[in-house]
């Protein structure tokens, strides 16, 4: 707890909260069974939220609590969560509700404070800047805040104050669930520093890797060590985490409008593909999304590369170099037909299929080829129309033939339009 | 009491500043019979928003056919205009 001294320098300064939902699809559906009767809470028994295995994505989204001491990990298949805990209660998703939850959420953090920033559907940041005068010291009122969201929404939040949001969101990662931490600028030393550097924000599992094999452990190492070391590694990134482990600033780094380096969608389709003719059908799906999505971005690919996942989770691929720049679902779909050919047995079972596009450019001129008899102009148009009625009416409102007596979505990859909640991201 | 969540058949009034109240409902017994009970008092109302599902909990009081009185629970979720027997 800050003392008065600090205090004083909290006026000063900027004053950050960083809100997390502990375990949060687990507490949201937990609140909701034990609103329909459920006697057993289920954050306190080991229990996870879990995809739909009849449609083969049986993978764990949430966990508990108590279901973490069994190794159960975020992303695992349901299978293995099984084998680790025989017992464990699985939940299915209602994004419907995860939603509500959010919003319900972020409805109180705006009686707090004007200036929210929303991370993901289960975290926010919170200004409270100046709000000392209101409300008295910032940690006492995030308690408050924390017992508030408990008392009303009847889930348990994290919540870390700090004077800037890269502090505050390390601070709210400190002890779960259901805690206040700070994390000023004299307390990194004590708190931040002996953590492993993996809890850092921004380094993930390779750059964790790249990091132990120059023996830096921990976030206090990666501190205290050169910059132009991690600089001469990690290029850029290696001078942004050093200086996140320094406590500082978030800001300058997240360029959330920077340009996509590549396009690309996957899918697990329900049954095993088998023929040739269902693959390129499920090629055509995922085509039919990369080619909507570089037409409403505006841009052009120049390579497109197939990935499939066998039966045995084997992973093969391949990719190949277009003659011109394209956007076209069309053309995607010939050339991601013609590398799939090249490498596919015929034989062997797919069970995901992945379309992934790169070397992305905004020219808007076309090469013609001398020998090719396709007009391309007329491509172009038809893809417009059909872009446009789709955002008039609905994805749905117009599709290929192909798919109608299809069992495959005529628009494969991304997000479920059933999980599209338009909550993080716009739908 | 214990949380039943039984769907109910309701009358409501809702006053010119939108405030609501439960006159009678049906619901559906144990052995399928439709059963009609007149809500008799209504001793408190409590507005909930718990995982961000906004409802209404009217606790009130009835009379039975055995000159017993009842106490109970009615749910109003706000968003699906759905009636719940919550608890009794």
């Amino acid at each position: 707890m800050a003392s008065v001294q600090n205090v004083g320098e909290c006026m000063k300064e900027n004053i950050y909260y960083h809100v997390d939902v502990n375990s949060a699809f687990l507490s949201w559906s937990a609140v909701k069974e034990k609103l329909n009767g459920s006697v057993v809470d289920y954050r306190d028994i080991p229990s996870v939220v879990g995809g739909d295995q009849e449609k083969r994505h049986g993978i764990v989204l949430a966990k508990s609590t108590p279901a973490k001491k069994y190794k159960i990990q975020t992303g695992e298949p349901l299978t293995d969560a099984l084998r680790k805990c025989p017992d464990l209660a699985i939940l299915q998703p209602d994004y419907d509700l995860y939603v509500g939850c959010s919003r319900a959420l972020i409805q109180i953090l705006s009686d707090v404070s004007p200036d929210i920033e929303q991370y993901s559907i289960d975290e926010a940041w919170v200004n409270m800047t100046g709000m000392e005068g209101l409300y008295g010291s910032p940690v006492i009122m995030a308690e408050q805040l924390k017992n508030r969201i408990f008392e009303e929404l009847g889930f348990s939040v994290n919540i870390g104050v700090s004077r800037n949001k890269l502090l505050a969101k390390m601070a709210s990662e400190l002890r779960k669930p259901n805690f206040v931490h700070s994390l000023f600028t004299w307390e990194i030393k004590q708190k931040m520093w002996p953590l492993p550097v993996r809890e850092l924000f921004y380094v993930g599992g390779r750059t964790e890797k790249k990091l132990h094999k120059l023996g830096i452990q921990t976030i206090g190492d990666l501190a205290n060590s050169d910059v132009n070391v991690l600089k001469a590694h990690m290029k850029k990134h290696g001078e942004i985490i050093h200086r996140y482990a320094n406590g500082g600033e978030l800001e300058p780094f997240i360029a959330s409008d920077a340009p996509n380096k590549g396009y690309g969608n996957s899918v697990t389709v329900p049954f095993d593909v088998t023929d040739r003719n269902t693959a390129h059908q499920v090629l055509l799906s995922l085509c039919e999304t990369i080619g909507t999505r570089l037409r409403v971005d505006k841009v052009k690919i120049s390579c497109v590369s197939v990935s499939i996942r066998t039966f045995d989770f084997q992973q093969a691929g391949q990719q190949a170099q277009l003659f011109s720049p394209t956007n076209t679902t069309e053309e995607i779909f010939r050339a991601a037909c013609n590398v799939f050919d090249k490498f596919w047995d015929g034989r062997t079972s797919i069970r995901q299929v992945g379309v992934h596009t790169t070397k992305v450019n905004n020219s808007t001129a076309r090469q013609y080829n001398l020998f090719d008899m396709d007009k391309y102009d007329r491509i172009e148009k038809l893809d417009e129309a059909v872009d446009n009625i789709r955002e008039r009416y609905g994805e749905d409102a117009i599709m290929r033939a192909c798919f109608l007596q299809s069992k495959l979505g005529h628009m494969a990859g991304g997000i479920d339009s059933g999980k599209r909640t338009g909550m993080t991201k716009p739908v | 009491m214990d949380i039943k969540n039984i769907p109910l058949q309701m009358f409501h009034v809702t006053s010119t500043t939108g405030e609501i109240r439960p006159i009678q409902f049906r619901r559906e017994t144990e052995n399928h019979t439709v059963q009609t009970v007149k809500v008799d008092e209504i001793l408190s109302i409590k507005e909930n928003n718990y995982a961000g599902i906004n409802d209404f909990v009217f606790t009130c009081k009835s009379m039975s056919e055995d000159n017993i009185e009842e106490l109970y629970e009615l749910r109003y979720i706000v968003k699906t205009h759905k009636w719940l027997l919550y608890r009794m």
